[in-house]
């Protein structure tokens, strides 16, 4: 079966189609509502800006993969007091083809907490609905804990960290199948093993009779007498098309695509591209005197749990050598020298639940986006670096660098350790953090003055227009949302089901 | 399975069941390879009009990963000759481009789906005439890449014909020659002279700029920097292309300010260090994070390297 049925690569004079539904965006949120829509028996057509790449075609270069499979080589920034990178694949399969594998469900406290704000959500999320799409979708997926034959030393090394220190830890449930350990998650798996979207879910919906476009960049929606009827954009090919809606437009295109799309397409009602928020990441390298070759074994394969009741999760990061590289402190002969011993370094790193806020507006090239931590951010970040150099001694670190400007640049002992989190800095630029999980730009509510969507994943203003990806997501979770974001995206096709048609 | 040089005397029904008994193809063990061609099958009258001998190319195209490929007109010299190409303005006549793809999805006649198609529609640079041809390419042999059997069939309103024009490969030589041109310049990139500025700081960065034999690793300027500088300006988001230039004046010319008389590239290996470490704990946020950007540029660039992956037994990435 061929899962792309329109490669505009090859589309070169204009294009007219026509669908039920059509759906923007081919990562987790398209993939499911998408396969969903099919089996019901409805016309879905899947755009994608990305082209389709198939685990053979990975290019060997890991510079190459990048350039393949991320957008503009993963080099996206929000700007603000401290500049940070955001990943985003630009693939079919979207950000799934590069993501970690990392699956949790929602936390049913952050659903309670949306619920507690917004009452009319607890009738359009029930707990129960959720978690019944994440035990489906898991299932469908492969999802389970990370086998500790192919985690690999870093991972295996954070665990004994944590146990040293009698902090919850766990080995990360993943959604692989036959993992070998390679360590490539983030250039795309070259065996296969993940089953991100363009192995799984898109398959799915092909075979339900959906139609996949890849190499189709969509720039505008059309609204006629108050309804979402079409979308227009332009294929790789340098081709104009238009896709007629006979149902409904679905947004899946990620936390900074869909409010561009919407704000580009004049539907600029409510905070729409307000309210972004994240869990920004922070790292700590460390030495250990014995191997640990952090390039091999599962990519993300072991989290600590015990401290996310302070908004932090500790993961292990399979870094390629050359970001591992780049983690190194020194530069020059020093950091030659060190570099010499590469496989004896490691990096793990803490997701923020952070407070901070940002915004995305649509720019001439590409999306503008901007965000700034809080202060108990900051404090969080600083005290990320603290836990996060106690696990790494606890687990025999030699030597950690916590990389803080104007802080010291190694800790040898657990009583330096706790002196980052006394008398570490605050300043925002002290330190290098980067963006993950974007939630809030088009958020669901009630209130038509304080979101974009209702509570059914329908546009307030414009029927027939619908969100179904992180956009919609009152708050971060504090934990990575795969899982959740296709939980809302199957509950949003059966909203779409049950709407009048 | 007979051997290519044993099909030239074959029957076209002894060529057609060795098309339908044929091996798969593995596509990773074709990229970068030139393959003879040599036609079999066809009238006498009718080789002598058009070729006998060609060369097929298989290309993985970056960016895309997709598997390309075209034909290279050879000079007829014979069966057995060296491969010769047809040059025009100096440069090897191409033709018949085409994309190598699976056969799941592709109509074809019966048993032609053993292999792989070479699609002339989907190639890169195509003519519609030539979008109706596809070519099943079979191994002759289970697991080798060194021997080919392809043949010819049109698509035609849904329906498939074949054709006569059997075809043997073997594989000849690497990949010298690539037609496509490379997408013209951005103004953004850097010019020559600031992309030596810039490898200037990433070897300084790294402590790779000078021979360094106890860390076993590999000079700066041994190592593939093509490979990431057509990535990075082909396809970093464009305010992290324009804000490389501003960062790499700052460290550039920051030296003279400094104490250090030079400009950075100008400064001798120790100076350079000294430099970069004093500006990585600068009191500026923006000179440090110049140098962390230079690094992490840097190494990016340097662990791409296949020699430098082999040094820590990593592989490709």
């Amino acid at each position: 079966m061929t899962l792309v049925a329109l490669d505009g690569r090859l589309v070169r004079r204009a294009l007219s189609d026509v669908a039920d539904v059509v759906v923007v965006g081919s990562g987790p949120a398209g993939a499911t509502v998408a396969a969903d829509l099919a089996r019901a028996g409805l016309r879905v057509l899947i755009v994608e800006e990305g082209h389709h790449v198939l685990p053979a075609d990975y290019a060997a270069s890991g510079v190459r993969a990048m350039a393949q499979l991320y957008r503009d080589l993963g080099t996206s920034l929000a700007f603000g007091p401290l500049p940070m990178p955001y990943l985003q694949g630009r693939a079919v399969g979207g950000t799934s083809v590069v993501n970690g594998a990392i699956c949790w469900r929602t936390p049913p406290e952050v659903l309670a907490a949306w619920a507690a704000a917004d009452p009319p959500l607890a009738d359009a999320l029930p707990a129960e609905v959720i978690a019944a799409h994440e035990a489906r979708l898991a299932a469908r997926l492969g999802v389970a804990p990370t086998d500790p034959a192919i985690a690999g030393e870093k991972n295996l090394a954070l665990g004994r960290g944590a146990a040293a220190l009698g902090v919850a830890h766990r080995p990360i449930e993943r959604n692989v199948v036959g993992c070998v350990g390679a360590g490539r998650c983030l250039q795309g798996c070259p065996h296969g093993a993940k089953l991100s979207m363009d192995r799984s879910l898109l398959p799915d919906a092909v075979a339900a009779g959906a139609r996949i476009a890849a190499g189709f960049r969509v720039e505008r929606i059309a609204v006629a007498a108050g309804r979402a009827v079409a979308v227009h954009g332009e294929t790789a090919g340098g081709a104009r098309f238009t896709v007629r809606a006979r149902l409904a437009v679905v947004l899946a295109a990620s936390a900074i695509q869909t409010p561009c799309l919407l704000r580009s397409s004049g539907l600029t009602h409510g905070p729409v591209g307000d309210g972004l928020t994240a869990h920004p990441g922070v790292s700590v390298t460390a030495r250990f005197d014995r191997p640990i070759r952090a390039w091999t074994g599962a990519t993300q394969g072991h989290e600590v749990l015990g401290l996310r009741g302070e908004g932090l999760k500790l993961e292990a990061l399979g870094f390629d050598l050359g970001l591992l590289a780049g983690r190194l402190p020194g530069v020059g002969p020093a950091l030659a020298t060190r570099l010499a011993e590469l496989d004896r370094y490691a990096v793990w790193g803490a997701a923020l639940r952070a407070s901070g806020r940002g915004r995305v507006r649509p720019g001439r090239r590409r999306p503008w986006v901007t965000y700034a931590l809080t202060a108990d951010d900051l404090r969080r970040a600083r005290r990320a670096v603290r836990v996060l150099a106690d696990h790494f001694l606890a687990a025999g670190a030699v030597e950690v660098y916590p990389g803080l400007a104007g802080f010291a640049p190694v800790v040898r002992d657990p009583s330096e350790a706790a002196r980052i989190e006394r008398d570490g800095p605050l300043a925002p630029t002290a330190y290098a953090m980067s963006m993950t999980h974007l939630f809030g730009t088009a958020r669901m509510g009630a209130d038509r003055a304080t979101s974009v969507v209702r509570p059914d994943f329908r546009h307030h203003t414009v029927a027939g227009l619908y969100v179904a990806d992180s956009s919609v997501f009152p708050t971060n979770l504090g934990v990575n949302p795969q899982l959740p974001i296709m939980a809302m995206a199957a509950r949003c096709a059966e909203r779409i089901i049950a709407a009048p048609a | 399975m007979p051997t290519a040089r044993a099909l030239r005397t074959a029957t076209r029904r002894e060529l057609r069941a060795a098309i339908v008994d044929g091996h798969p193809v593995d596509p990773a063990q074709l990229a970068g390879w030139t393959y003879r061609g040599t036609s079999l099958g066809l009238p006498r009258a009718l080789e002598r009009l058009s070729w006998k001998t060609f060369q097929k190319t298989f290309w993985r195209e970056p960016g895309t990963g997709r598997l390309l490929g075209w034909n290279v007109r050879l000079e007829q010299d014979g069966v057995d000759a060296p491969s010769r190409p047809r040059l025009r303005r100096g440069r090897p006549v191409v033709e018949w481009h085409y994309q190598v793809i699976a056969p799941t999805g592709v109509a074809t006649p019966r048993g032609f789906d053993r292999g792989l198609i070479i699609d002339y529609g989907l190639g890169r640079a195509r003519e519609p005439t030539m979008a109706l041809i596809k070519d099943p390419l079979v191994a002759l042999t289970p697991g080798s890449a060194d021997e080919f059997l392809g043949v010819s069939y049109l698509v035609v309103g849904g329906r498939c014909v074949e054709t006569p024009t059997y075809f043997t490969l073997e594989r000849e030589a690497p990949i010298t020659y690539v037609p496509y041109d490379e997408p013209a310049p951005s103004p953004l990139a850097l010019t020559a002279t600031e992309r030596a500025w810039a490898e200037a700081l990433f070897a300084a960065t790294l402590g790779v700029d000078a021979p360094a034999p106890a860390t076993g690793l590999p000079r700066w300027d041994a190592i593939d920097r093509a490979t990431f500088w057509r990535a990075f300006d082909g396809h970093a988001a464009p305010i992290v292309r324009a804000g490389l230039r501003p960062m790499l004046y700052a460290l550039t010319f920051l030296p003279l300010a400094r104490g250090h008389r030079r400009p950075f590239f100008r400064l001798d290996p120790a100076a350079q260090a000294a430099f970069l470490t004093a500006a990585a704990d600068d009191r500026l946020a923006f000179v440090r994070q110049a140098v962390a950007t230079m690094k992490t540029l840097a190494g990016l660039a340097y662990f791409d390297d296949p020699t430098v992956r082999a040094r820590f037994d990593a592989g490709p990435p």
